[in-house]
């Protein structure tokens, strides 16, 4: 029997009971678009917690602190750096240093306004390849130029007000004690490095800010500091007296892919480093084991709508136990009639699995929409960026697999006693 | 063309630890030749469908041996059966056992279609065969649209459409009037002698019996004559 009459026949006996078909189609229906709902939380929640961890720190960024050569601090410096991009799939190395002495400090100025501000010491055209981004103004095209961060002019304070703190002097204070209006963009600040003992200004240096960095991705982020061509690190650290100025320093993979390798091959050399994706990792390997439970979970669902297809597929055979001995009698091989009842159980499945996905779609899309809308009104924050629920197409797959194995497994034993109708019995025949 | 060596058949009937073998055939042997038609007739329980049963392989001998076409079927896989029937054996039942879903013509057509044959050859023979068993308005009728004698025309359709060597018979008038009777033996006598196909007719009826070339008797198990009515009336 050709596999194309084997269809038709398939069909046509499936048409001949299309309630019970139905049904049985419904609860199979019924449990995948469960199995895949329920799976979908897993997957939700999942790529929403890696969206968010990601948004902090760039996936292909690695931190590196330091180095240690035989359990001994090594520090960095230029030569370092200039080996760590020597190192494969790095793209760039961001070098930057936070210019601070017990001794000697710089302090800022904006025209009368004090800062509380950091000076940092980096190289603008790594910053450039490592994607930061700007919210207003250019990189700096000058050795004369600088950065500042998205909340500086929120460091900056006018004498006046200084004086109404207990402590004037001290530089760290509140946002909102902040005074400055208007934009800061083309404004010169003066740089000055003080003696702490003796009083005495050391040195002074004048910068115009050429641009301002993005908002920080979280808002409790600040980032008040400012940014100084790393032409200046010498001269700085000759008057600070500090022994190294690397403070921070990341280097951008040009893939995450290569992530791994990278910081298993820095860990190697000595440096500490961290890096999001090392973490990623430990959350990964929760995810999948929720997710694999939560597949489990709704397997059970596939199972029960099985009893369905078993129960239907006994009822088919009896039913057609007479065509079946019919069909024996003439010469049909028991190979093929197994495959047809497999074929109608299985396409019980393959719609099943069909109708669940798009009602899975739904109910997932519904669900993403509703939930956090309830969660809004019930506990009144709107902050949450969550998706709950995501349906990838490895999900479908994988549903899609079990559902229609299944089907085919429930309908493999009503098919093995299709094949073992006797036929004398079928044709109600006196043996 | 069908030969049939010392063959022995029994039923076990009753529960395990009691069982007991009903002997049904007794070193039955007969030889039965390409063109001829055979009736073997017998009263209920002679054991005359067992051994249609046996030349059909739904069920297997006990000991003896049978050979069809050349052909030791004795010792047959069902799948091996399964094959053979549908190479070189036509059916015809007393209850004609056609498929109620499927009209005349896909009745008809069903024994090439388990053979594998592709659908435009199927058609045109099934429509070809259609003429032959005179039913050729009635393609499109299902089983319960058809009268008795139609049906058993579209079942003796069925056994001929893969151009068998041998059909079987069982009691193919039986559930018929007297006068349909005379056509479908009239049909299969047709046949006989345009294709010299060998039939063998399982029969209780001596006027069907008498119709046959040679009959042979089963009483009790064994075959107890073997003349040839029709052959000597020819």
């Amino acid at each position: 029997m050709k596999l194309s009459d084997q269809v038709q026949f398939t069909m046509r006996n499936m048409r001949k009971n299309k309630l019970r078909i139905f049904m049985t189609v419904l609860a199979t229906t019924m449990g995948s678009a469960f199995l895949i709902v329920l799976a979908s939380v897993g997957f939700g929640l999942q790529s929403s917690l890696m969206e968010e961890a990601s948004s902090h720190q760039p996936l292909t960024q690695i931190q590196i602190w330091d180095r240690y050569e035989s359990d001994e601090l090594q520090g960095i410096d230029e030569r370092t750096i200039e080996e760590i991009k020597e190192l494969e799939h790095i793209r760039t190395v961001v070098p930057r240093g936070m210019v601070y002495h017990m001794d000697v400090s710089p302090s800022v100025t904006l025209e009368d306004y004090m800062s509380g501000a950091q000076v940092i010491v980096t190289d603008f055209e790594a910053e450039k390849d490592s994607n930061l981004s700007l919210s207003e103004g250019d990189f700096p095209a000058s050795e004369n130029e600088i950065l500042v961060g998205y909340h500086f002019s929120e460091s900056l304070i006018s004498p006046e007000a200084a004086e109404q703190r207990t402590d004037p002097e001290d530089p760290y204070f509140a946002p909102e004690e902040g005074d400055y209006s208007g934009s800061v963009l083309g404004k010169n600040i003066t740089v000055s490095f003080t003696n702490q003992e003796s009083g005495e200004i050391v040195e002074e240096e004048t910068f115009t800010i050429a641009g301002i960095t993005a908002a920080p991705s979280r808002d409790w982020n600040r980032n008040g500091n400012i940014y100084v061509a790393g032409e200046f690190r010498e001269h700085f650290m000759g008057l600070t007296g500090q022994e190294h100025m690397y403070t921070e320093i990341n280097a951008h993979v040009t893939s995450v892919e290569h992530v791994e390798n990278v910081t298993a091959e820095l860990k190697e050399q000595g440096y500490s480093v961290y890096s999001i994706s090392e973490e990623l990792s430990s959350m990964n390997l929760f995810f999948n084991a929720l997710k694999a439970g939560l597949i489990f979970v709704g397997t059970i669902a596939v199972l029960i709508a099985s009893i369905g297809i078993f129960n239907t597929m006994t009822m088919a055979v009896t039913e057609r136990t007479h065509e079946i001995g019919v069909m024996k009698a003439l010469g049909a091989n028991p190979a093929g009639i197994r495959r047809m009842f497999l074929m109608e159980s299985g396409a019980i499945g393959l719609m099943g699995t069909l109708f669940g996905v798009v009602i899975a779609y739904a109910v997932s899309a519904a669900s993403n929409v509703i939930i956090p809308a309830i969660l809004e009104a019930t506990t009144g924050t709107d902050t949450l960026n969550i998706t709950f629920s995501a349906i990838p197409a490895e999900l479908v797959l994988i549903a899609g697999l079990i559902s229609v194995a299944v089907a085919t497994v429930s309908g493999y034993r009503p098919a093995l006693r299709a094949t073992r109708v006797n036929v004398l019995q079928a044709l109600r025949r006196e043996a | 063309m069908i030969e049939v060596k010392h063959v022995h058949y029994a039923y076990t009937i009753g529960k395990k630890g009691k069982r007991t073998d009903v002997p049904v055939l007794r070193d039955v042997n007969f030889e039965i030749r390409k063109g001829e038609i055979t009736a073997i007739a017998g009263k209920s329980g002679s054991g005359k469908s067992t051994l249609l049963n046996l030349l059909s392989g739904f069920i297997s001998v006990d000991s003896g041996m049978i050979t069809i076409n050349g052909k030791d079927v004795t010792g047959l896989s069902e799948k091996g059966w399964s094959s053979f029937r549908l190479e070189h054996i036509g059916f015809v039942f007393q209850n004609y056992e056609l498929i109620p879903g499927l009209t005349a013509l896909e009745n008809i057509e069903l024994p090439m279609v388990l053979k594998g044959e592709n659908q435009r050859l199927r058609r045109e023979k099934a429509e070809k065969m259609l003429r032959k068993v005179g039913l050729e308005h009635q393609s499109s009728h299902y089983p319960n649209e058809l009268s008795g004698g139609q049906q058993q025309r579209v079942s003796i359709g069925r056994a001929l459409i893969n151009e068998p060597a041998i059909i079987f018979a069982d009691e193919p008038t039986g559930s018929l009037d007297s006068e349909t009777e005379q056509d479908i033996l009239t049909l299969i006598r047709t046949l006989n002698e345009e294709k010299n196909i060998t039939f063998v007719l399982i029969t209780h009826d001596h006027e069907v019996a008498s119709r046959a070339d040679r009959r042979l008797t089963l009483t009790d198990g064994r075959l107890t004559e073997e003349r040839g009515e029709y052959s000597e009336a020819k």
